[in-house]
């Protein structure tokens, strides 16, 4: 039997039904059980289902419930860390995961960033996420993005490397956030240079009073206060801070004139407890906080977008 | 223009009053000064005479609705000149001479680029350390005024040391400080953290084996003030003391278990009710 490659494998399979699904999935769960390593379905439940009866409840098969996966992005990725990690530990070679993330919501361009940035952070990992793309029902964009960020492609007759992948940092350069429909009215907070943070966090929390649940608004406040502050004490000025907000949804916009993160995936990472001793982790609880924080960076602008859904 | 938060703590005491601007120092001299005046205290500050600084002082009293000309004309308030503030026989008989005429208690306020114009730095911190002492056995409230921009890095210790009890930042209020206890009220973020960080190593010095940190009246706590909670204790629990992270509101505690700062070694994020006075 080969040895196990350490290292991070991330597969995308397309299904247009549910008998390719299981066709093209099986195999490469069998593969797995038939050596030590361990199955995890994170996905949807009809296809949990379905691949748990083609299995025929192997005891070294676990589900998962992915609203509880796919809550944030960094979230999951330290979920995916501690799986591997905890499973590792008790003897397994691997985890292999069965990875059907529900793109039926407003942020999923947060999560077609997870996908290309899963390729760099879970490198360390002996993990191997076959992602599911039920292509019946899913977006263009959706699917196009995932032909993008899976370095390999199964099906029921093999597996084999996928030409359209790019590297993470280059998928997430040129999957620049969009600005939200919102950015074309008048913001209603919108302040340039010497910012009082202060008055900046009373002013969006006056804006969101009402009308937003209180983690929400909280939540939303605290990402804002942490962004501006990232761009006053990192960021080249003049740093620019827009606030809108409407029925569904809260929209802050923070500029500034300089260069950005040298590491792409700044704000993604857990670093475990010892996370709070290190500068830099407040675009990741904001990441916490808030459905999307978009990093766009060129050449002398950075704009970090942040949205909550209501 | 900025202004004080209201953070809900009281402003008696022995005060550090970290200011950012004259306009701020004035306006709280003047709130504080008000306070003693209707409390029928004596009140005596030092300011260099005819400055720019006394002018702005004397508006800000009439704006807090005192009237500084009928209160220097009945003895209860007293501008004086600093040596006189400073007397080579220490502050306490200039206490006792005060309360011996009658008033419930006495206010003294100073600015400290003004006092540092008469006294050395070690000389001051002395005046301080003595205040800091007559406040704790004598109906004495002192308000000590420090510019932030003037206290760097290396003054701030000394500074928080000796007014820990009651330090008045613009966004974040302190209370206790002594017997393991401290009491923050208000925000916290990078404007403030190096301060709270400061205050945590100063009064975990001072703290039994346990460390109370009350956090009950705290509005925002930035992922900057997490790291500044884990830094100025960190010798302290490195000792093997331990920390209860106390009251917090939830917004404050869902930050704290974010930051993952309940999870370090001697931490613990305690949900019982806050310490109060």
């Amino acid at each position: 039997m080969d040895e196990v490659k350490p290292g991070y494998e991330h597969d995308a399979l397309f299904y247009e039904s549910e008998e390719e699904l299981v066709a093209s999935a099986e195999p490469f769960l069998r593969a797995a059980l038939d050596r030590s390593e361990v199955v995890v379905l994170a996905c949807a439940d009809r296809n949990a289902s379905l691949l748990a009866d083609a299995l025929q409840g192997h005891p070294r098969l676990g589900i998962l419930d992915r609203s509880e996966v796919y809550r944030r992005v960094p979230a999951a990725i330290a979920a995916y860390q501690r799986m591997a990690e905890s499973r590792l530990a008790e003897g397994a070679d691997r985890v292999r995961v069965v990875a059907e993330i529900d793109f039926d919501r407003d942020d999923w361009e947060e999560w077609a960033r997870f996908e290309a940035l899963s390729n760099a952070v879970l490198e360390p990992y002996s993990l191997w996420a076959l992602c599911l793309y039920d292509t019946r029902r899913l977006r263009t964009e959706v699917l196009d993005a995932a032909e993008r960020t899976h370095p390999r492609l199964i099906t029921a007759a093999d597996r084999a490397p996928n030409p359209n992948y790019v590297s993470p940092d280059r998928f997430l350069s040129e999957f620049a956030a969009q600005p939200d429909p919102l950015e074309a009215t008048a913001p209603a907070i919108d302040l340039t240079g010497a910012i009082s943070l202060h008055q900046l966090r009373q002013d969006v929390t006056a804006l969101l009073a009402g009308p937003a649940r209180p983690d929400m608004a909280n939540g939303f406040v605290f990402a804002v206060s942490e962004v501006a502050t990232n761009a006053m004490t990192h960021g080249r000025p003049p740093v620019r801070v827009r606030v809108w907000s409407a029925d569904d949804r809260a929209v802050c916009v923070v500029t500034d004139q300089g260069d950005g993160f040298e590491d792409p995936f700044t704000g993604y990472q857990s670093r475990g407890h010892r996370n709070v001793e290190i500068e830099g982790q407040g675009l990741w609880m904001a990441r916490q906080l808030c459905d999307v924080v978009s990093v766009t960076q060129e050449p002398g602008a950075l704009t970090v977008r942040i949205i909550s859904f209501r | 223009m900025r202004t004080h938060v209201d953070t809900g703590l009281e402003w008696d005491g022995h005060l550090l009053l970290l200011h950012h601007s004259e306009r701020e120092r004035s306006s709280k001299l003047a709130a504080w000064v008000r306070r003693g005046l209707e409390n029928d205290e004596k009140v005596v500050y030092t300011e260099t005479r005819g400055g720019a600084h006394e002018g702005r002082l004397l508006a800000a009293l009439r704006g807090n609705g005192v009237d500084a000309v009928a209160a220097t004309a009945e003895g209860r308030l007293s501008v004086i000149p600093v040596p006189e503030f400073y007397p080579a026989g220490g502050q306490l008989p200039v206490v006792e001479r005060a309360l011996a005429e009658g008033y419930r208690g006495l206010r003294i306020a100073a600015e400290a680029s003004t006092a540092l114009t008469f006294l050395t730095w070690p000389a001051y911190m002395a005046v301080e350390q003595e205040i800091d002492e007559i406040t704790r056995t004598h109906p004495l409230s002192a308000m000590c005024q420090y510019g932030q921009a003037a206290t760097g890095d290396d003054r701030l210790p000394d500074v928080v040391a000796s007014h820990l009890e009651g330090i008045r930042e613009w966004l974040l209020s302190t209370d206790g400080g002594v017997d393991g206890e401290l009491i923050l009220a208000g925000e916290i973020d990078v404007s403030n953290s190096e301060l709270l960080a400061c205050a945590l190593r100063v009064a975990t010095r001072r703290a039994p084996e346990t460390f109370r940190l009350d956090l009950a009246r705290v509005d925002f706590l930035s992922a900057g003030a997490c790291r500044a909670i884990a830094e100025g204790t960190r010798q302290f629990r490195d000792d093997s003391g331990t920390v209860l992270l106390v009251g917090s509101q939830p917004p404050i505690a869902s930050v704290l278990r974010l930051s993952g700062l309940a999870e370090l070694n001697g931490m613990e994020l305690n949900g019982s009710r806050p310490w109060t006075k």
